[in-house]
């Protein structure tokens, strides 16, 4: 899968920077964390406490221009969630929330994971469509759709 | 021995020799010669002396010379039986004893031979003494010896690298060759608390100890032993009689026990039991004790020296052969990749590379060349992959290569180019090209097959020979 094209040039902490949602110094803090253990800058800042979930998604969709997608007023398909395995869906923090044809929708924290894209493409042999979430969000309907793992399946419980 | 008193003074004959002589002489000769001459004289003359006096004169005569026969056979007899005697002993006989009778010069030449020969018969008798000790001294430096020599055989065998099972072997029924030990046993502590299991045994093979190897021991005598890190001893008439050694003793069939702990750098790690099954309980010499300590502590560097091999062996992260990671290292590499791959929401693939019949062609061809063989897939598919993938040889003639962020169709389609460079370099040319080599692949992912390690392995390795869409075979 080849690299998302940016729609906005502007890297996510200038966006954060541009909206007022984020301070010259928190970002370099930030971006300090980010080098020095690696991960994503949006959740190292959510983490941090500089910025809300919602701030970053907004910044990334408008970086990236992946639509956002609100899980909690969303109705999760139960056969699109039959697709994706729990430790999948877990490991890329993604859920599939709806099949249409050979195109499966998927909500994803991080939207630029290629390889998670390639994989679900892999396992479910459709084309994906992906939306963006917020991370709680997707954790939440992952936490509703799959059964934990101490109770020894990774089926979807429904 | 010289008589004393007044029966000496009192006797017929003279003390002395000489006396004897001179009147042996007087008797023999002397006498005898004035006779003939006074009877020479009497027959000149006839009619001086009647016949009766001449034939008393005669008579006289004869019987002087029979005194002088006896005295001189009084003095010649004890002198040869004196010569006779000390021949004998000269020959050997220095029981006999030499006879002494009367209290003349032979008689005290008798009692000094006799003096002589009792001295004699004393220095030969501490001769035999010392020969006796210096026999028991020669015994005694060829048992030493004897163990000395198994000692250095054991050492050797330690230096050699030599298994410890062989080793261990060997010592135990080196312990038995000693005199005091019929029986020699290897305990290792069990995982419950003062239970010990018998590793190893040598003795009869009648002995009740070889039929009990298989159970273990549980004795306070031992344990204490064990704990104390102490030599411990159960010997003699006043062994120690409490129900727990007795039934110990008669399990082993031994009346005496001796047990000597083992350690390693303060860590206890084992016990040496030796007993004897003589019929009465014995003492352990010293220096019996002493060569079961040495033996004890030969034992504890020859485990120490087996744990530090396996300790090292488990250290190792490098194949012999062919000089890439060995089957360890991938497996604990690929769990860690599989961990970061998590934290960060990325794949993680593996990938199994398979000589196909290769143990068939490895009989056609002989091991140098399958050896070589085995080297050069290696080499070839190293030059293949990145910087931060991984290879090894995990198998007699399988390789495994982690390729971390990297999702299964890109592992699929890199393995896929991999094999058919090998295919080319390989095994289709040099000493191969008569019998061809297929190289098999099969591909794995974590998240897609598994979240573990040997998740990942099982499914490459069904890969391998089971399913048709995740095997690439040339």
């Amino acid at each position: 899968m080849d690299e998302p094209r940016r729609a906005f040039r502007k890297q996510l902490g200038e966006i954060l920077l541009d909206r007022g949602w984020l301070q010259p110094d928190q970002l370099e803090q930030g971006l300090a964390i980010q080098n020095r253990q690696g991960g994503l800058l949006g959740q190292i800042l959510v983490e941090l406490g500089f910025v809300t979930e919602e701030q970053v998604v907004q910044a990334v969709t408008e970086q990236y221009g992946f639509p956002y997608l609100p899980l909690k007023q969303y109705t999760v398909d139960p056969a699109a969630v039959r697709l994706v395995p729990a430790n999948v869906a877990r490991q890329y923090c993604l859920i599939p929330v709806d099949r249409l044809a050979d195109t499966l929708s998927v909500a994803m924290a991080d939207p630029l994971n290629v390889h998670a894209v390639e994989d679900l493409e892999t396992l479910s042999h459709c084309s994906v469509q992906v939306f963006m979430s917020t991370i709680s969000d997707v954790n939440e309907m992952i936490q509703q759709h799959y059964r934990k793992p101490a109770e020894g399946a990774d089926a979807p419980s429904n | 021995m010289k008589k004393t008193g007044k029966g000496r003074s009192l006797a017929l004959l003279p003390r002395g020799l000489k006396e004897k002589l001179i009147l042996s002489f007087v008797f023999m000769s002397v006498c005898p010669m004035l006779v003939i001459w006074y009877a020479l004289v009497r027959s000149g003359f006839p009619r001086v002396e009647p016949d009766g006096q001449f034939a008393a004169i005669i008579l006289l005569t004869i019987v002087l010379a029979t005194l002088g026969f006896l005295i001189l056979r009084n003095v010649i007899l004890p002198v040869a039986r004196m010569v006779s005697d000390a021949r004998a002993i000269a020959g050997g006989e220095v029981e006999r004893d030499i006879q002494v009778r009367g209290d003349d010069e032979i008689a005290d030449l008798g009692a000094s031979l006799s003096q002589i020969t009792e001295q004699v018969r004393s220095h030969l008798t501490q001769l035999r003494d010392y020969g006796e000790q210096t026999h028991q001294l020669n015994l005694s430096i060829n048992r030493k010896t004897l163990i000395f020599s198994d000692i250095f055989q054991i050492s050797s065998m330690i230096s050699q690298s030599a298994p410890l099972a062989e080793v261990t072997a060997f010592l135990l029924e080196r312990l038995t060759q000693m005199e005091e030990f019929d029986l020699s046993i290897l305990l290792e502590p069990a995982a419950d608390r003062g239970q010990f299991e018998i590793r190893r045994v040598h003795g009869p093979a009648d002995d009740a100890g070889s039929q009990a190897v298989s159970r273990g021991v549980r004795c306070r005598w031992l344990e204490e032993a064990f704990q104390e890190n102490l030599p411990r001893v159960s010997e003699g008439p006043g062994a120690l009689s409490d129900p727990e050694t007795q039934i110990l003793r008669a399990r082993f069939g031994v009346t005496s026990m001796i047990c000597q702990p083992l350690s390693v750098r303060g860590r206890r790690i084992g016990l040496l039991l030796c007993g004897s099954r003589k019929r009465e309980p014995i003492l352990f010499p010293e220096d019996s004790r002493e060569f079961l300590k040495i033996f004890g502590r030969q034992l504890s560097i020859a485990m120490e020296k087996e744990m530090l091999s396996q300790q090292a062996k488990a250290l190792e992260i490098l194949d012999d052969l062919t000089g890439v990671y060995n089957l360890s290292y991938i497996q604990n590499r690929l769990e860690e990749e599989i961990q970061r791959a998590v934290r960060f929401h990325r794949p993680c693939a593996l990938a199994l590379f398979e000589l196909a019949d290769f143990s068939e062609h490895q009989q056609r061809v002989g091991l140098i060349a399958a050896e070589k063989i085995l080297k050069q897939t290696a080499s070839a598919i190293q030059i293949q992959i990145g910087e931060v993938d991984r290879l090894g040889r995990i198998g007699h003639h399988l390789f495994g290569v982690i390729f971390p962020e990297r999702s299964k169709r890109e592992a699929t389609e890199l393995a896929r180019k991999i094999q058919e460079q090998v295919q080319v370099r390989c095994l289709g040319s040099g000493a191969a090209s008569d019998h061809p080599i297929r190289l098999m692949v099969g591909v794995s992912e974590n998240p897609l097959d598994g979240e573990s390690g040997s998740a990942l392995f099982e499914r490459a390795r069904q890969g391998l020979g089971c399913q048709p869409t995740e095997r690439v075979t040339a």
